[in-house]
Order: structure tokens, then C-alpha cells, then sequence
């Protein structure tokens, strides 16, 4: 698969659509009591037209090679962006595990799961690493580092 | 003599058991971290950000100035052994390095690019005292519209030398305008904050770093399926002798000194720096032909680039309080989090620090010998773990590294905001330096922005009537408009003939 | 008999309970105090805490621990407190900023959730002026200030600080128009005045102090109720004719159920701190001035300021 000019432009149609939320946030902030002449509103709304700006900008090389072909596409596979997507919804799970199964529970299975998912590891080495890992990164942080690590319902440790 | 003094407490630091002990930790931590192809030395600095967090600030940043030492010289390793640069920067060493190791030569590639290392590294160790304490006191007389000016340029540099300007401008603006979340400097209300009780503060730096520098280079690894080869270190023929030394010393002279100007210079950093290096000492030598086909001197220009980069980086750093590259950004951010603002009043409030700093990274490279020569076969073994594992590993040391911070879920969700957005931002070949520069500036570019505004009541010329911050203000226009000539006019008319 | 024997047992059993219930309000404390602080560990007030807490160690008998919970603008550390079991082995060091942090931005705490232990200290807060500036005295700021509106600068700190609230306070009350500036901190204040752009500024005197020493700073007036023992010739606000006094709370309180008899404990504890010789050369080096404000008189110092920080945020916030 490719990266295509029309996903370039969706990109830059994205810039400027959260500009123009951070620029239609910030008009309210004009009525705030401000200690400076110019009011809280207006460094975020340069900040938005800058970025409003260049992506038109963007917009029109784009067109403008799409016109000429001179663009030279780059290319992935598809399977390895699923692979990097999988990652990416372990790691949120990661996020509503923890709190619930306590740090050390969680941990193994967000290193396990990421290894499982990435492949090419065998499963003995999994486990080994994953229980290890976790075991030493929670020690690291709970016993060295002295951070409140949740213990979930794992209440002893 | 007061500089002798200064030099005897920054040294009183350096030298104690927890000083040189932080430095040997970065170094060993940066040189694994740059000779792992796809991690630099700027992500072993984010995903090591969660462990400053109990050191006191001289110990952590002593460490973070071997990590970078160590990064620069690490990323030759692979280079030589494998044809694949650890890091950007040493890409220019492959040209050379990479031949004289299929040639047998494996112990004089590695040997040089460590000597060009250390070399550079003290060269520009003593450069960055001599132009950064100067520098400093002169910018203890710069007042609000020269510091937004100053900021403003750097910013705008780093976005000009981006591969297209418009790219740069929007990284560097959206950095910018992340930093206003959370509490206005000026006006007591919270701006974009959505009634989050955890944006009151804006996002947290360490967080941001993480997502933005770790997890979205571990995430782009995995979706462009970045593989490397296993590093078999052995050396197989003698190390350089002196001889071959002094034969190299001319082009690590001048390694050095374009290293040194490249890294002060904003935006440019140690990528573009290790192959000026190179093709300068190409260009002066008196047997170019033989560079590209195992030239020694081709192994030692570009690492002493690439080392001496670290001093010139930190000249601005530290003497304006204004970084110029990834590093550097984050190095600034562990100052921040120790509740220290570098910059010219650092030097006479807590000159330990500059001057520790000064000192550590002579040390650093004098140290950097010692683990190159005992601990590098150990330090290998690290780097040849599988990418699936060290992928994993990164991420949970990101996440609970992340959580420590606040001891807030909240974090992590930030990482993998940040994270994604670096992943788009690196797809779409978005400078993500600039961002990252924009976030951890945009507090200084915005306050003195209004704070000139605010002394000159409201009269926007106050930037112009200035003469250092017109002569500033003009130049970042300038490189601005350069950039989109070049970018975007210059290719037109190149295409038309 | 078994079943006898079981009563027995029963009854043996909730008296040892009771006794251990009762002798836990009594040998209060019998495990180590986590005094918790909303800024990072290194901070000025983390130094003063851990400080504090050694020589608080050598009365009470048991360790203290000082926990930093960052984050929220001190929401974090507060709310944390707030909801800690009030067994007083959670306690909260303050300063000024727990009443004007929730005033400033929507928190589910204020100052108001916790019960008043004592105040031990206040940081003494001064109007400086660069060395070289023709200000002498507060008289000359006011007469230049009515002549020139608008165009005297004065360096604060962020909008919700107390530093800023104190100037609109001085320049409402001696009938001046000026222009506020607000900085990060005392350290880019300082900075300034030395280099001449601000005219005059209220700050910390501990955060000055070293350059006042060397002469690049002049202190003209204190706002504290009485004039401070390292600078006897600066006089108060109040001499120089406006009467308005600051002074910023250092203290410790606890969550709003914790036993009297534990506040009773620690009151009488941070009492006796300041003999303590090592303590004693902190606090001194630091500029901080001892005032021991016991439980029952500190609430009104904190109601008094929360209504000072109300009036002047208003329309701030």
C-alpha cells in the first residue's frame, strides 16, 4: 500500500480543522481580566492562523504535484500497520487493566500481549520475559523508586 | 579567577561518587541506546526521563550529558559492524567505516571512530566554555522582546531546515499552541482545558517527551517494519596506531570545529553535521579518491562531527535557555522538572549546574574511553535483543514511567496521545523536533511576547524599535522566506528549464 | 462450659479490641506520620517540610515521611489528603497557595475541607526597588505613581499569586494607577529589577535577600505586622502610611475527621521545633520568621485570607 496525495490533503484538512477549534476555543478567553494589553486569546489564535496558513499552503503543492505526477510515494504493508495498531489497542487496554488488576498483573500481560502480537517470538521466551520484565520493572519503581504503583486486587504486594 | 573557582565547584560536583556514577550510568545507557539501529540518543533521554525523577538535578543531568556522549559515539558501532547507522548521525560513518570492516580492518574502524569521538568530544568541551560563558553574561542584559526574538528564531530555523518549510512552520506553531493548555501566565483562567482537572497544568513534560520521542519511533519501527541484522563485535585486526592517528588529526580538527558551529546553529543538529564532516574532509584531502572505499580519515571526520556537536549544541542551552535539537530539548525538560530555568541567570543563581555540566562532558568523553574498551562486548549483547522484545520492554518502561510522574493514569493516556501524533508526524515526514521544541518554548515565547506588549503598553513596534531583537526578528523572517523560495519556487523553475 | 468458654473468649476479645482502639488515640503515634506537600520533592516548601519534619521526629517519636503528590495545581496532593483515612497519620503541610489555588481555578477541595493544626511560620514579603532607582521610600512610589499613571511597571508573579494580588491591594489602597507584569517566578522578578526595566516589585525577601547584599536592590517597605530582625531599618507598610499587612502561611492541617486529641498532639509538638539548634539554622538562613498560630486561632488566619484572595481575584477567576 501507499501513502496517497489524498490521505496528504485529509492530513491537512485535519491540521486545519483543530486550529480552527483552537482558534473558535480560545474567542471566549478575550473577556477574561488579563494583566497584559493583548489578552489571553490572541497568542493561540497566531499560533492557529500560522497553522491555517501553511496547510493551505500544503494543500496547493499537493494539488500541484498531483497535477505534475512528480510525487514519489512511499509504501508500507499492510499487515505491519495492523501489527502497529494492534499495539496501539493493547496499550490502551493496558490503561483500563491496571487500575482494576493492579500494576504487576497488567504489566505481564501488556509485555506478553505486545510480544504475541508483534510475533516471531516463541511462547516459552514470552512468558520468561514478560513475567521477568514486569517483576523487575515493578521493583525498580515500587521498591527503589518508592512509586505508588496500583496494587489492584493483588492487595499484599 | 572567578572562573577558576566556578570550574573547582563544578568539578567538587562532577568528582564524587554520585557524580561520576551518573555519568558512567548515561554513558553505558547512550551507547547502547545509539548503537541499536532506529533508537538515538534522544529516545534513550525520553525513556529514561521516569529514573531523574530521585536523582537531585546535578546527578540527573550529569547523566543525560553522558547519554548524549555516549549516543553519538554508539551510533558508529552498527555503522562499522553492519553497514547500518545506529543513529543519523553516524550515517556519514558507513561510507568508510563499513568497507574497512569488510576489508578486515575491523579494529581500525572502530578504534578511529572511538578516538574521533573522545577527540571531538573534548575539542568541543572546551569550545562550549569559552563561547557559552561569554555568551551568557551578554545575555544577562536581554530583556522580554530579545528573548521572544531569540525563541522565535530558533523556532523558525529548526522549521526552515526541515525538508519543507511549511511542514516545520505547522509542527512548530502546533508545539506552540500545545504549550498554552492549561494555566494563562497572564489572565488567572485556564485555556483549552475542557474542565479537566488534569490539564489545569497543560500536558506534563515527561509524557509528552515519551509519546512524542519513544513511543512513536517504537510504533514507527513496527509499521515500516524496521529490521536489523545481529552485531557481531569482534575485532579482528589492530587498533589504530599513533600514526594513524596524527594522519587523521586534520580532519578531526575540522570535524570538530563544523561540528561545534553546526550544533550551536539551531534546527541543524548532528544529522546534517556528520556528512558536512565528511565531505569536508573528502573535499581537503589529498587522496579523496580513497574516501567511500575504506579511508581512515573517512571513519574519524564525521565522528568527531558528530561528538563535537554535543558542546556547540549546548552553548545556546545553557547560556540562553533556548535548546536547538531534540536533545537538548530534552535535557531542558530535566531541568524544568527539577523546578530549573537554564539560561544566563542559571549561572548566578546555581552556576554548580553550568559548570558541572561543563566539566561532565570532559569527563564524559575521557570515560566514554574506558566503557568502549571494557564493557563494549556486554553492551552488545543488549543491542542484539530481538526488536519484538526491546519494543515491548520500551513501552512498559514508558508506561510506568509516565504514571510515576502524577501517579495518574491519566499520563499514560497522554503518551499514547503524543505517541500517535509523533506516529502521523514522521508518516507525513513532519519535523517532530520542532514540535517538541514549540511544547517546551512555547511557555518562554509567549510570556515574553506579552510581556514586552505589556511594557511598552500595548505598542506592537516595541519588537523593532529594539535593535538585537530587529536584527533577530528580521533574520527568522528571512530564513522563513529563504525556505519557501527554495522549497517551493526554486523546484519550479528547476523543473520548467 | 464450651459454650462459657466461648463467651469468655468473646468478651476477651472486644476488650483487647476496645483497648487497642482506645490505645491508638493514645500512644498516638505508633506508626510513622506521612506529611503530605503539593510541590516536587527539592521545592523550597519540600525543604521546609523535610526540615521540619526532623526535628518534629526527635518530639514525637516516630519518623516522618514527606510525600510529594505534583500535579493539578496542587489538586492532586489536596484531594489526596482530603479523602485520607483521618486516623492522623496523613497529614497536609500548606502555604498560602491551598486557599488560592481552589479560588482560582474549579476544584473539588478548598481550605475549608481540612481542620487547622497550627501555623509555624510566614515568609516575609517586600516592596523592592532597583539600587539606582531615585525611590527611597514608599512616600516617593506613591507621588511618582499619582503623577505618571499607567506608567509604573511592577513585577509579579502568575495572576492567582499572592504577590500580585498584594500590588493591586497596595496600589488600591494608596490611590495609584500602575502597570502589572507577571513573571514565572521570584528569580525573573529579581532579574528585572536589577537590570532596571521594572520599577519596583513585591516578592519574598528570602528570595532576594542575597541581592540586596550585594547592593543591586533596595528594599523599602515590608508587609509584615512588624519590622523583620535582619532588616531593622525597613520599615512596615503600615509606618509608611498604608495599612495593609501580608504575611504567607506556613503550616500543617489535617483532614477535616481527625481526632482532637491528634491535633492536640501535633500542636503541642510544632510548639517546641524552634529550639531545635539544626532547625534553628535552617529557618534562619531561609529568611523564614516563626509564628506559632495554635489550632484554634489558625482558622481565623485562613478565613481572613481566603477573603482577602476572593476580593482582589474577583473577576479574575
Amino acid at each position: 500500500m501507499t501513502i496517497t496525495n489524498k490521505s496528504k490533503a485529509v492530513l491537512n484538512i485535519l491540521w486545519i480543522l483543530a486550529a480552527a477549534a483552537f482558534y473558535w476555543t480560545s474567542i471566549p478567553y478575550s473577556e477574561a481580566r488579563t494583566f497584559d494589553p493583548i489578552g489571553p486569546h490572541v497568542f493561540p489564535q497566531i499560533m492557529s492562523g500560522v497553522i491555517i496558513l501553511c496547510s493551505l499552503g500544503n494543500l496547493l503543492v499537493i494539488y500541484r504535484h498531483s497535477k505534475t505526477g512528480t510525487d514519489t510515494p512511499e509504501t508500507f504493508h499492510p499487515g505491519d500497520a495492523l501489527r502497529m495498531l494492534l499495539v496501539l489497542v493493547v496499550s490502551g487496554l493496558y490503561i483500563w487493566l491496571m487500575p482494576a488488576a493492579g500494576y504487576l498483573v497488567a504489566t505481564i500481560f501488556l509485555i506478553f500481549l505486545l510480544i504475541a502480537v508483534q510475533g516471531e517470538v516463541g511462547l516459552r521466551v514470552n512468558i520468561l520475559v514478560s513475567c521477568g520484565f514486569a517483576l523487575v520493572l515493578y521493583l525498580l519503581f515500587s521498591k527503589v523508586l518508592h512509586i505508588l504503583l496500583p496494587h489492584g486486587f493483588l492487595e499484599f504486594i | 579567577m572567578e572562573f577558576l573557582q566556578n570550574i573547582a565547584l563544578g568539578s567538587s560536583v562532577v568528582f564524587t561518587f554520585k557524580g561520576l556514577a551518573s555519568i558512567i550510568a548515561g554513558v553505558v545507557a547512550g551507547t547502547i541506546g545509539g548503537a541499536i539501529p532506529g533508537i538515538n540518543a534522544t529516545m534513550t533521554m525520553a525513556i529514561l526521563l521516569p529514573f531523574t525523577w530521585g536523582m537531585d538535578p546535578t546527578a540527573a543531568i550529569l547523566m543525560y550529558v553522558g547519554i548524549y556522549c555516549g549516543g553519538q559515539y554508539g551510533g558508529s558501532i552498527p555503522s562499522v559492524l553492519i553497514g547500518t547507522p545506529g543513529t543519523p548521525s553516524s550515517a556519514a560513518t558507513v561510507m568508510d567505516g563499513y568497507p574497512l570492516h569488510l576489508q578486515g580492518k575491523t579494529g581500525l574502524a572502530l578504534g578511529m571512530s572511538l578516538y574521533a569521538s573522545v577527540f571531538g568530544g573534548i575539542v568541543s568541551s572546551v569550545a562550549l566554555m569559552i563561547f557559552a560563558i561569554p555568551l551568557a553574561k551578554v545575555a544577562l542584559a536581554f530583556g522580554p522582546p530579545e528573548y521572544f526574538a531569540l525563541a522565535l528564531l530558533g523556532l523558525t530555523l529548526v522549521a526552515s531546515l526541515s525538508t519543507d518549510v511549511f511542514k516545520g512552520l505547522i509542527a512548530a506553531a502546533l508545539g506552540l499552541l500545545l504549550a498554552t493548555i492549561g494555566l494563562d501566565p497572564f489572565a488567572g483562567i485556564v485555556r483549552f482545558g475542557f474542565g479537566s482537572e488534569h490539564l489545569i497544568e497543560g500536558f506534563e513534560i515527561i509524557p509528552f517527551y515519551m509519546g512524542i520521542f519513544a513511543l512513536s519511533q517504537v510504533l514507527y519501527i513496527i509499521f515500516k517494519k524496521i529490521r536489523r541484522e545481529v552485531v557481531e563485535y569482534r575485532i579482528t585486526s589492530k587498533y589504530p596506531s599513533t600514526l594513524d592517528f596524527i594522519r587523521c588529526l586534520p580532519s578531526m580538527l575540522m570535524g570538530s570545529a563544523i561540528g561545534m558551529f553546526v550544533g550551536a546553529m539551531p534546527g541543524a543538529g548532528a544529522s546534517i553535521a556528520c556528512w558536512l564532516g565528511y565531505n569536508e574532509a573528502k573535499r581537503w584531502s589529498r587522496h579523496p579518491e580513497e574516501f567511500g572505499k575504506g579511508a581512515l580519515e573517512g571513519v574519524a571526520a564525521p565522528e568527531a562531527t558528530n561528538n563535537a556537536v554535543t558542546g556547540g549544541a549546548m552553548v545556546p542551552l545553557l547560556s540562553l535557555g533556548i535548546p536547538g535539537s531534540g536533545s537538548t530539548a530534552v535535557m531542558l525538560g530535566v531541568l524544568i522538572i527539577h523546578g530549573l530555568r537554564p539560561g544566563p541567570m542559571l549561572f548566578v543563581t546555581n552556576p554548580e549546574i553550568p559548570y558541572s555540566i561543563f566539566v561532565s562532558l570532559f569527563v564524559s568523553n575521557v570515560i566514554m574511553i574506558f566503557v568502549a574498551l571494557m564493557l563494549i562486548k556486554l553492551l552488545i549483547k543488549v543491542v542484539n535483543i530481538p526488536e519484538t522484545i526491546m519494543n515491548a520492554c520500551i513501552l512498559a518502561i514508558i508506561f510506568v514511567g509516565a504514571y510515576s510522574v502524577n501517579n495518574s493514569m491519566f499520563d499514560i493516556f497522554t503518551v499514547l496521545l503524543f505517541g500517535v501524533l509523533g506516529l502521523i508526524m514522521k508518516i507525513y515526514d513532519y519535523p517532530i523536533t520542532a514540535t517538541a521544541l514549540g511544547f517546551v518554548l512555547g511557555y518562554l515565547v509567549e510570556t515574553n511576547f506579552r510581556r514586552s506588549l505589556t511594557l511598552s503598553k500595548g505598542d506592537w513596534s516595541v519588537f523593532m524599535t529594539n535593535p538585537i531583537s530587529m536584527v533577530i526578528i528580521i533574520l527568522s523572517i528571512l530564513s522563513v522566506a529563504y525556505a519557501v523560495y527554495c522549497n517551493h519556487f526554486r523546484r519550479k523553475r528547476g523543473a520548467a528549464e | 462450659m464450651k459454650k462459657r468458654h466461648l463467651l469468655v473468649l468473646l468478651v476477651l476479645a472486644v476488650s483487647l479490641a476496645c483497648a487497642g482502639a482506645l490505645s491508638a488515640a493514645e500512644n498516638y503515634p505508633a506508626k510513622p506520620v506521612v506529611l503530605v506537600y503539593h510541590s516536587q520533592a527539592g521545592s523550597g516548601g519540600d525543604i521546609f517540610l523535610r526540615n521540619m519534619g526532623k526535628a518534629i521526629e526527635k518530639i514525637i517519636g516516630q519518623p516522618i515521611i514527606v510525600e510529594n503528590r505534583t500535579g493539578g495545581g496542587g489538586s492532586n496532593a489536596w484531594m489526596y489528603s482530603k479523602n485520607a483515612k483521618p486516623d492522623g497519620y496523613t497529614l497536609l503541610g500548606i502555604s498560602s497557595s491551598v486557599i488560592a489555588g481552589p479560588l482560582q481555578t474549579k476544584m473539588a477541595v478548598s481550605y475549608a475541607d481540612f481542620k487547622p493544626v497550627a501555623q509555624v511560620f510566614f515568609d516575609p514579603t517586600v516592596i523592592f526597588v532597583p539600587a539606582k532607582s531615585p525611590f527611597k521610600t514608599f512616600d516617593d512610589v506613591i507621588k511618582d505613581a499619582r503623577a505618571n499613571p499607567g506608567k509604573q511597571n511592577w513585577g509579579a508573579g502568575n495572576p492567582g499569586s499572592a504577590e500580585t494580588m498584594c500590588i493591586e491591594k497596595v496600589a488600591q489602597m494608596a490611590d495609584m494607577k500602575i502597570t502589572v507584569v507577571p513573571f514565572e517566578g521570584g528569580a525573573d522578578v529579581m532579574v528585572e529589577i536589577i537590570a532596571g526595566r521594572i520599577d519596583a516589585a513585591i516578592g519574598e525577601y528570602a528570595e532576594i535577600a542575597s541581592q540586596v547584599e550585594a547592593g543591586n536592590i533596595r528594599i523599602i517597605a515590608c508587609l509584615n505586622t512588624e519590622r523583620m530582625e535582619e532588616a531593622p531599618d525597613v520599615p512596615t507598610l503600615k509606618e509608611s502610611g498604608v495599612d495593609f499587612v501580608f504575611e504567607k502561611i506556613r503550616g500543617i492541617v489535617a483532614p477535616k475527621d481527625v481526632p482532637d486529641s491528634v491535633v492536640k498532639v501535633w500542636t503541642d509538638s510544632l510548639a517546641k521545633i524552634y529550639d531545635d539548634p539544626e532547625f534553628k539554622k535552617y529557618y534562619r538562613e531561609n529568611m523564614l520568621v516563626p509564628r506559632f498560630v495554635p489550632a484554634e486561632k489558625m482558622q481565623k488566619v485562613m478565613d481572613d485570607q481566603h477573603a482577602f484572595f476572593k476580593e482582589m481575584g474577583k473577576g479574575l477567576y
